[in-house]
């Protein structure tokens, strides 16, 4: 999946030809637009619960402004006959690109909550209860 | 005139619909039957309307005098010595049924009276369980239905509790969820309340009914419509028993001995074939869907246990399927299995399969509304709800049936030299089993961990700290757990028939309170603990059901998927924005619950059920949770509002 991702955007970078680079957006407005335009429907108030993982990961859809605003507008862009939970397309007139990279700015400062399972005794308690032989008169 | 609506203002509502009730009625007989006053007043009612008269006669000084309770109202003469619907209570004291969920209603008080007074212990077998909306009333039936694998009762009034109940009705049906439900008519009374055909709302998603005409015939229906029930296709059924016959005089009626269904198994020489395989067979698998009864999962346990299989299960789905950590259930030592056999379910090489709701849809759909779902499917051998492609051999025939013949074929071939080596493909199995589980919970919990400290709390970490805190408990996990993440399915031990009950049947909102609240009678007799996961848009369509749970000290502990949205809707509703380019910063139009946000903590105390929260810290999670089960042991619900993360 990531390869046919990162295919397309490259094609669109090519379609596109020369684009300037997007100025960089701010997490304080980003932040409300992230909860006004549904972001955390998928990707949790943390980006790190739900549909997709925004938190640690390496995509450039993330993490470079040029892939974030393109994966924005070129997604999605049908109207399928069932309801669809897949993730929305932002026109540019729904959310202009000062106003995306303002969100994608907010996204950056997400920090991934993941402690080691190891460090959690609640998850060992959880591991040693399935180790246990099953014990059907329980 | 002025006198006319002077008097009729204190007549009142009630006494003008009783009165104007009956006029329809009274005209279908001749006068010198009808003998209270009230009745001839509406008579002569209907005769001047008839004449083109538009004056309502004026009620008599007595009937005045006993709307406005003005003098004592008259002393009622006993008319019977022994109530009919007295009896109708025996049939279900026989019966075993235990409960009767029901929001009042004046088409059977004579039916509630004896289930209130009949009896050397009244109000048991069934107790009366009092409801607020009769969809919790069918609700709760199916969450009992679906723990026990056995009916109950949901008392409805007439029309009206019909249609109050009918969703919920429907979603029992696509469950092939078991349950008597009985309507109460009164023809004499309020006409709105009553109909010719009452059952015919329901008809198309019900798996029988009837409308007895006597008090022997009452009792029979009764019996029949139990067995109807239990027979597979299992499914609600419905009974109309008019007024006339639960006031009916019972003396001399004698109650009909109940005999159970036959249902049919498989014949002896399929028996005999089946075992033989199973018996012949390296490396024996069993898939396991969906059973009927406890019984069926025990035997379902037996025979793999004798044959030394493998088994696939749907434990972690619904109700009344293989205990999913079980030695024998999992991938086993070797996945290159020789034979399947299925149970309810497939892929297998064969699969025993009973009639499904969907074999009789057709039959019950004589309006011709063509439920989705319930359609003739091009594919027959689809099982619905399980499991249902790559069945070499599709036999008709119920499964949990057919069980106790071919365990006992297995049985009578058993040898040493077999024993020997099924034992040694039992632990072989159940070492690769405990390998995979372990395994299986290992990578959940790397999964789950992602998001652990996160404020609005995480699903997957509500689970994580309910497992040890419910582990050596007697717990039934009642609400349908999609939307939270069904985190339970691979970090909770499904030990039971009733360990998860399953999801809406047919997708319903509104059902999961219901239903947790009817497995928590089942629970209250049983002394186990029902988890109810409870999302907050589900709980809105009849939170009344908290003031039953109090009432009859439910052990319900619900703790809230609170995410302040009907959040599945508010995600299409976006795609569909986005899609026509208009932005989805408007989608939370009609799809959320904000300004304000609903406090469900007071919602429980003003039920009379003990909560905490809103809790938006997840260490503060274990503590509550533990008072909650503290609190359900007790007998008392309990509620906890927990602010989640969206999904």
């Amino acid at each position: 999946m990531k390869i046919v991702i990162v295919s397309i955007l490259a094609l669109g970078f090519a379609a596109g030809g020369a684009v300037a680079a997007p100025a960089g957006g701010d997490p304080v407005r980003g932040k409300q637009l992230y909860y006004d335009h549904g972001c955390y429907g998928c990707h949790g108030y943390g980006g790190q619960t739900g549909a997709w993982n925004l938190v640690g990961t390496s995509s450039p859809i993330v993490n470079n402004a040029q892939a974030f605003l393109f994966f924005l507008r070129q997604r999605g862009g049908f109207s399928p006959m069932i309801p669809s939970l897949a993730m929305p397309r932002f026109s540019e007139a729904a959310l202009p690109d000062a106003q995306a990279l303002d969100i994608q700015a907010y996204i950056k400062t997400f920090k991934l909550d993941a402690p080691d399972v190891d460090s959690i005794p609640l998850m060992g308690q959880i591991e040693a209860s399935a180790a246990k032989s099953y014990d059907p008169g329980k | 005139m002025s006198n006319d609506a002077d008097t009729r203002k204190l007549v009142g509502r009630r006494g003008f619909l009783k009165g104007a009730a009956v006029a329809p009625a009274a005209m279908a007989v001749s006068a010198p039957e009808l003998a209270d006053a009230q009745t001839r007043v509406a008579v002569q009612a209907a005769a001047a309307a008839s004449a083109g008269a538009t004056a309502v006669p004026a009620p008599t000084p007595e009937q005045v005098a006993r709307e406005t309770s003005a003098t004592p109202p008259q002393t009622p003469t006993p008319t019977v010595k022994v109530p009919g619907s007295d009896l109708m209570v025996e049939v279900l004291k026989r019966l075993g049924v235990e409960f009767c969920t029901s929001n009042p209603g004046s088409s059977f008080e004579a039916l509630q009276e004896s289930l209130v007074n009949y009896g050397d212990k009244p109000n048991t077998m069934p107790e009366f369980i009092t409801c607020l909306h009769e969809e919790t009333a069918v609700d709760m039936a199916t969450g009992y239905g679906k723990a026990e694998g056995k009916p109950m009762v949901a008392l409805l009034h007439g029309t009206l509790g019909l249609q109050h109940a009918s969703m919920a009705i429907y979603q029992a049906y696509y469950g092939g969820v078991p349950m008597v439900i009985i309507a109460g008519r009164d023809d004499g009374f309020i006409q709105a309340h009553t109909a010719n055909d009452m059952a015919a709302m329901v008809r198309s998603f019900t798996k029988w009914d009837a409308h007895p005409k006597t008090l022997p015939e009452a009792l029979d229906v009764l019996q029949e419509a139990y067995r109807q029930a239990i027979t597979a296709p299992t499914g609600p059924v419905v009974v109309i028993l008019d007024t006339e016959i639960q006031k009916a005089e019972g003396a001399g009626v004698a109650i009909p001995t109940y005999r159970p269904p036959v249902i049919p198994g498989i014949d002896a020489a399929t028996a005999e074939r089946l075992a033989a395989r199973l018996l012949a067979a390296k490396n024996p698998r069993l898939s396991v869907g969906k059973l009927r009864t406890p019984e069926g999962v025990k035997n379902a346990v037996k025979l793999a246990e004798l044959v030394g299989a493998s088994t696939a299960t749907q434990s972690t789905s619904g109700p009344m399927s293989f205990p999913n950590r079980h030695p024998a259930c999992g991938p086993g030592a070797d996945t290159a299995y020789d034979f399947t056999l299925g149970l309810e379910s497939g892929p297998a090489d064969v699969a025993m399969m009973g009639p499904t709701i969907a074999s009789i849809a057709a039959l019950r759909d004589k309006m011709g509304v063509a439920f989705g779902g319930l359609r003739a499917s091009p594919a027959p051998t689809t099982a619905p709800g399980g499991g249902g492609s790559k069945i070499g051999e599709k036999i008709d025939i119920d499964a949990e049936a057919s069980l106790p013949a071919l365990i006992a074929v297995v049985e009578k071939a058993m040898t040493p030299a077999r024993r020997r080596a099924i034992a040694d493909r039992v632990a072989k199995n159940a070492a690769a089993n405990q390998k995979a589980t372990v395994e299986g919970v290992h990578k959940a919990l790397e999964a789950k961990r992602v998001g652990w400290n996160n404020s609005p709390v995480s699903l997957g970490r509500i689970y994580a700290e309910l497992a040890p805190l419910i582990e050596n408990e007697d717990w039934c996990l009642a609400s349908p757990t999609a939307f939270s993440g069904s985190h339970h399915r691979d970090l909770w031990n499904h030990d039971k028939p009733y360990s998860y009950l399953g999801p809406q049947p047919a997708g319903g909102i509104g059902y999961g309170a219901g239903a947790s609240a009817g497995a928590g009678l089942a629970a209250r007799e049983r002394k186990r603990i029902v988890i109810n996961i409870q999302t907050d848009g589900d709980m809105n369509f009849a939170p009344g059901v908290l003031w039953t749970e109090a009432h009859h000290g439910l052990p319900v502990l619900s703790i809230m998927h609170n995410n302040r949205a009907w959040h599945q809707e508010l995600m299409f509703l976006e795609f569909m924005a986005g899609a026509r380019g208009r932005g989805t910063d408007r989608a939370h139009i009609g799809s959320t619950l904000r300004d304000p946000f609903i406090d469900y903590k007071k919602m429980a105390e003003a039920y009379g059920v003990a909560g905490e929260g809103p809790i938006t810290d997840p260490n503060e999670l274990a503590a509550a949770f533990k008072r909650g089960i503290a609190s359900v042991k007790a007998g008392k619900p309990y509620l906890i509002d927990v602010i989640t993360q969206p999904r």
